[in-house]
Order: structure tokens, then C-alpha cells, then sequence
């Protein structure tokens, strides 16, 4: 699928790749080019680091509540960095009977740890907020900008590892509304709950399951949301777009990607290949180091080393190609300066888009 | 400073950085340093990728997981046989993927176990990406304050001790020279030490570009243009140093731009020796 057909057409773009690639960058680019071209879009980042921000010059004013960045005609440029602890407790408030379970829960001391500090959490809470900006009136695509390598494959899994854990006969027995502590639960469990008293502490175990039990009647909530977004992640209105830099690398760390979202049944629709090293001319590296005994020698030096390291981007993200048959690439070319404001996004959106 | 009187400093060293910054190559040329400089050195990694080639054989290796790093501490307190029991059952598996910040105290607990043995001058940890590093080094704090009580908030308080001790660990941060990952390390490395406590070690700058250049152009529109951005490049490298001068008060160990298919035991540690040897 070309980076057109699929901002004109998708409902969520993922972008994923390492650290250190300017992915932040790319995903406000993309949702700048889809307002540019009418859509409503609206780019998140899960980065726990604050880029996003920073990258369109709206430090400070980002938040977890959608800001409109741009309008151009009928399109929308708008973005929202992921709070987890507020989306949580916005859900947890969505979710309860009453009143006073949302205190319970929001007062609960393994609750307030759990969901503000940890950064699992933080995996499950971003599939969660996709999922409700996916179905958010206001916006017709969600770009989203995960956290780099390990825990963007987190975040794929994340939601289908906590409706499996809803879904467990434990889980379901922790929580049953006949047991109100400890001494009550079913003999059946007994030597479970005995083994892991041992393990993680009988203190422990006690808040994890009144923590747990606070939750009840809310878990069919919470594990419909998952199943919902596990769902959306692999449905047909999302596409996963790649962005990698040509270095060795970078490069394996993406491989290493690209097979994890295969194992999870996820094809990359789009690889952008960043900040690609410049060429300043035809001549090879070769060519260009046959001329150094010239009278601008050190000239010539300096572009075969340039045109060198070129030839070995080119030639590593030509292998790297080789094992994503069904994805297109698109290069874009190394910046003279850092993108510390709008324009500079507009900039990389004509580049992504230039034939 | 000497290589080995550096490496010596703490038994354990955490190597942290963005993807791309050679973290990982980084990682790898120091474990191979202080094998050269006869310490008895383990690089650990714990990203499940494939390791860095090119090592010579002294150098151990091992790769820590969540899942071995748990019936490790199993076995540690005796569970074996129960554990066996609760990890057929599958429960074990799903309590530690699912619970929130498990697996980063298994790594941790791993690694401190690993450090307790005595086994090793130094151990060398291929860290996580800048941003979860903190993630990583914060869970300790984070579960030692959810949990009450139990092997798990006395495993946590066991390495925040470690992480505190700078004569047991170091974290060691990594960037390229250019602005944008220079100011993420600028912040990750004052929330890493205000946060935690974690004791860092030097800054590396891995790939400044400081090649002499000529000093004037000439008609060939080509060669004009390489020179400008080789010279544009330079001061963005330039600038981004200074930067870290100014706002991080660290020692830095600036390495120079290798080319990418650089050979480790070859190039990168000696230069890095030879930053090593310029620290006061």
C-alpha cells in the first residue's frame, strides 16, 4: 500500500522502529499530511519520553486531551500525548456501578502505584486510549507513535495479554462476589493462594486480591475493550508503518520488529527509511577516491567518504527490503537541522510525499 | 585514567542509550576492555535481540529473561518443586506478563544475584532504550511501595540498595552527538539520579564527526556541497557537545565516527581505551 492510499484510507496508522530515528517526527508529519489531503487526524505518542511536544514546538501544551494543532480547509491536524494514570482512572470511572467503587478503586494504594508508575501499564492503558480516539467523533485517523523496540511489541500484545488474564478461571475465581477475603475463598483455590502467599508475601497477595475484588462487575468491561482493540490492531483500517534508519544497527533491531508483529500475525504495510545520507553527485565512492592524489584531494577524500557511507545505507536497506516482500519503502534524506517546530514538520511531510 | 582502574569502579555498569546510538556495540567494546584489562567480565543482555558479533571468546555473555530470571529466583528460595507445579499450570507465566513492572524486577533481581556471587570483576548490562531504562530502574521503587511486605518488597528494597551503592553500580549513558538525543539523555539522566539514585558514570559520544576538513572549496558544484554539509554536520556535532558540557556536569568520553561496518575488537575498543585514558 503507497503512504497515500494509506492516509486517505485508514482509520489507525501505527508507527513503530527504534529509538533514535526520528519516528515522533514522522508520525505529526503523517497526520499533517492527512489533513492536508481533508482527513481529521489526530497523532498520539506513547513515548514515555516527551518528543512530541518538542517536535512541533507546542512544549507544555500537549496533554492527554486532544489539541487541535492545525486546520487546513476541511482537514485537522490535532495531537495528545498518552497520560496513563488520568486514562485509567477515566476508565475505571466509565466501568464502575457506583460511586463508591470509584473511590475504592482510585484510593486503593496498589491501584495508584500500579497505574501511575509502572511501565506495563502504560502498554495496556495506550491500547485502551487508541481504541477510544478510534471511535472518537472527531477524528477520522489515529496516528500513533509507540515507544521504541521492546515495548512497541509490548504494546501489540498488551491488550490480548490482559483479556487472557480476565479471562483465566483464577482471575475469574479471585473475584468472585461470594469471597470477600482470604478465609472465604473456595477450597479449591486454597493451595494456590497458600503457594503464592509464599511467593509474593501473604501482606501482598491480600492487597493484589482486594485490589482485584474492587474490580468487580467492571472486568467484562475492561476485558471487552481489550478483545476491541486487540481486534482494531490486526482489522483491516490499520496499516503499521516502519521507520528505521539505514544503519546496521537499526536495521536488525527493525528486523527483529518486523518478525515479532509477524508472530502476532501483523504485516508492515510501509517502511520510511529515514534520515538516508545524502549524495551530492553521480560519482561513486570509487570513483571519487581515485581523484585524492589531485590538487583538491582533500575535497575528493571528503565526498568519497560521504558517497561511501551512502552506498552502504543503500546496500543495507536494499538486504533489509529483501525480507518484507509485501511492503513499500519510502527514503527520506538526512536533515541539516533538527525539527523543533511546524514548519519543519511541514518540510519532512513534503518530503514523505515528494514522487 | 587506566582501563582497568576505571571499569574497577563499580561491580556493576549499565549501559543505557536511544536505539541507533550504538548502545548495544558500546555495550560490547567496554566488556571487551575489561577482559583485555584482566577483569573477569560478564556482558549481560537483556533485550532478547541478537548479540553484537565480533567478540573475543574470554568475554562471557549471558541473556537474562524474564521467564528463566523466575525459576531462577524460584529455585533460590527453595519453591522448585511447588514453582514446577504453578508454572505447568500456566499461572506463573500469566501472573508475571501480566502484572505490571514483574519482569523488570525479575532482571534487575537477576542481575543482583548475579553481582551477590561474587563470580565476576564486572558485569556489564546491555540496558534498555533511554526512555525505558527509567521504567526499568524505577520498578524496584514503585513495587516496594505497592507491595507490603513478602519476597517481593524485600527483593525490591535488596536492589535499590545495589542501585544506590555507587560501588556496585553504575549506569552509563550513550548518544550520538547530535541535539535532539543529547537533550533526551540531558533529562533522563537528571530523573535517573534525582529519582532513583542510581550513581552514572561518564557520558559517551559515540560517532563525532571531527575529521579535518579543507578550507576552502573549489568550482566543482560536487565537492563544494559535500564540503558544506561535512561541514554543517561537524557544528550540529559541535553544538550538541557543548551542550552537554554546559547542562550536564559529567565527564564525557567522546568516540569518534567509525565507519558503520566498524570490527570491535579492532577499531572501537581502542578508541575507546584511548577516551578512557584522556579522563582525569
Amino acid at each position: 500500500m503507497s503512504l497515500e492510499q494509506i492516509l486517505r484510507t485508514q482509520s489507525v496508522v501505527v508507527c513503530c522502529g527504534t529509538g533514535g530515528v526520528g519516528k515522533t517526527s514522522i508520525a505529526a508529519a503523517l497526520a499533517l499530511s492527512a489533513a492536508q489531503i481533508g482527513r481529521r487526524a489526530i497523532v498520539i505518542t506513547i513515548d514515555p519520553a516527551r518528543r512530541l511536544a518538542d517536535a512541533i514546538g507546542l512544549r507544555d501544551e500537549i496533554g492527554n486531551e486532544p489539541v487541535l494543532v492545525k486546520q487546513i480547509g476541511d482537514g485537522q491536524m490535532w495531537a495528545t500525548m498518552l497520560d496513563v494514570g488520568e486514562t485509567f482512572d477515566s476508565l475505571v470511572t466509565q466501568f464502575a456501578s457506583d460511586a463508591e467503587q470509584v473511590t475504592e478503586i482510585l484510593n486503593n494504594t496498589f491501584y495508584r502505584n500500579v497505574s501511575r508508575s509502572l511501565s506495563g501499564t502504560r502498554d495496556y492503558i495506550a491500547a485502551e486510549r487508541l481504541l477510544a480516539l478510534q471511535g472518537d467523533d472527531r477524528f477520522d485517523l489515529v496516528i500513533v507513535d509507540t515507544p521504541p523496540t521492546r515495548s512497541a511489541l509490548a504494546f501489540v500484545e498488551a491488550p490480548e495479554r490482559l483479556a487472557r488474564f480476565l479471562e483465566h478461571r483464577l482471575f475469574r475465581l479471585l473475584i468472585s462476589p461470594t469471597l470477600t477475603g482470604m478465609k472465604l475463598i473456595s477450597t479449591a483455590l486454597q493451595p494456590v493462594v497458600r503457594t503464592a502467599g509464599k511467593i509474593v508475601g501473604a501482606a501482598a497477595l491480600d492487597d493484589a486480591i482486594a485490589f482485584l475484588q474492587a474490580f468487580a462487575g467492571m472486568e467484562d468491561g475492561f476485558r471487552q475493550r481489550a478483545r476491541q482493540s486487540a481486534t482494531l490492531l490486526r482489522g483491516p483500517v490499520t496499516s503499521f508503518v516502519l521507520v528505521a534508519s539505514a544503519r546496521a544497527d537499526t536495521l536488525e533491531e527493525a528486523s527483529y520488529f518486523a518478525d515479532g508483529l509477524q508472530r502476532n500475525n501483523i504485516a508492515i504495510d510501509l517502511v520510511i527509511a529515514n534520515r538516508m545520507p545524502p549524495r551530492f553527485g553521480d560519482t561513486a565512492a570509487k570513483v571519487a577516491l581515485t581523484h585524492v592524489q589531485d590538487p583538491d584531494g582533500d575535497l575528493w577524500r571528503n565526498l568519497a567518504q560521504l558517497h561511501s557511507e551512502a552506498e552502504q545505507a543503500d546496500a543495507q536497506l536494499a538486504q533489509f527490503m529483501l525480507g518484507l516482500t509485501s511492503a513499500s519503502c519510502i527514503r527520506v534524506a538526512e536533515r541539516s537541522a533538527d525539527i523543533i517546530d511546524l514548519d519543519g514538520i511541514t518540510d519532512l511531510a513534503a518530503s514523505l510525499l515528494a514522487p | 585514567m587506566d582501563t582497568r582502574h576505571f571499569l574497577s569502579a563499580s561491580r556493576v555498569l549499565i549501559v543505557a542509550g536511544k536505539g541507533g546510538v550504538g548502545k548495544s556495540t558500546v555495550a560490547a567494546a567496554l566488556a571487551q576492555a575489561a577482559t583485555g584489562a584482566g577483569l573477569h567480565t560478564l556482558l549481560v543482555e537483556i533485550e532478547g535481540k541478537n548479540p553484537v558479533v565480533g567478540l573475543d571468546q574470554r568475554v562471557e555473555r549471558l541473556a537474562i529473561t524474564p521467564g528463566a530470571a523466575l525459576a531462577d529466583y524460584f529455585d533460590s528460595l527453595g519453591l522448585g518443586r511447588v514453582s514446577r507445579r504453578l508454572l505447568a499450570a500456566g499461572i506463573v507465566d500469566l501472573v508475571a506478563s501480566t502484572a505490571p513492572g514483574i519482569d523488570d524486577l525479575l532482571i534487575l533481581g537477576k542481575i543482583k544475584q548475579l553481582e551477590q556471587t561474587g563470580d565476576w570483576d564486572l558485569i556489564i548490562v546491555d540496558g534498555p532504550p533511554a526512555g525505558q531504562a527509567i521504567g526499568l530502574l524505577r520498578a524496584p521503587l514503585s513495587l516496594r511501595q505497592a507491595v507490603r511486605g513478602g519476597p517481593i518488597h524485600t527483593q525490591a528494597i535488596e536492589i535499590l540498595n545495589m542501585l544506590a551503592d555507587p560501588a556496585r553500580c553504575r549506569v552509563m549513558m550513550v548518544s550520538t552527538p547530535e541535539l535532539t538525543p543529547v537533550s533526551e539523555l540531558i533529562d533522563t539522566a537528571f530523573e535517573i539520579e534525582d529519582q532513583i539514585g542510581v550513581a552514572l558514570g561518564p557520558v559517551v559520544l559515540n560517532g563525532i564527526d571531527d575529521e579535518s576538513l579543507p578550507k576552502n572549496g573549489t568550482s566543482n558544484s560536487e565537492l563544494n556541497e559535500a564540503l558544506l554539509y561535512r561541514r554543517n554536520r561537524q557544528q550540529r556535532h559541535e553544538l550538541a557537545c557543548a551542550l552537554l558540557t554546559q547542562k550536564l556536569p559529567l565527564p564525557q568520553l567522546r568516540l569518534p565516527r567509525l565507519s558503520n561496518s566498524t570490527s570491535i575488537c579492532l577499531e572501537l575498543t581502542p578508541t575507546l581505551e584511548a577516551a578512557i585514558a584522556t579522563l582525569p
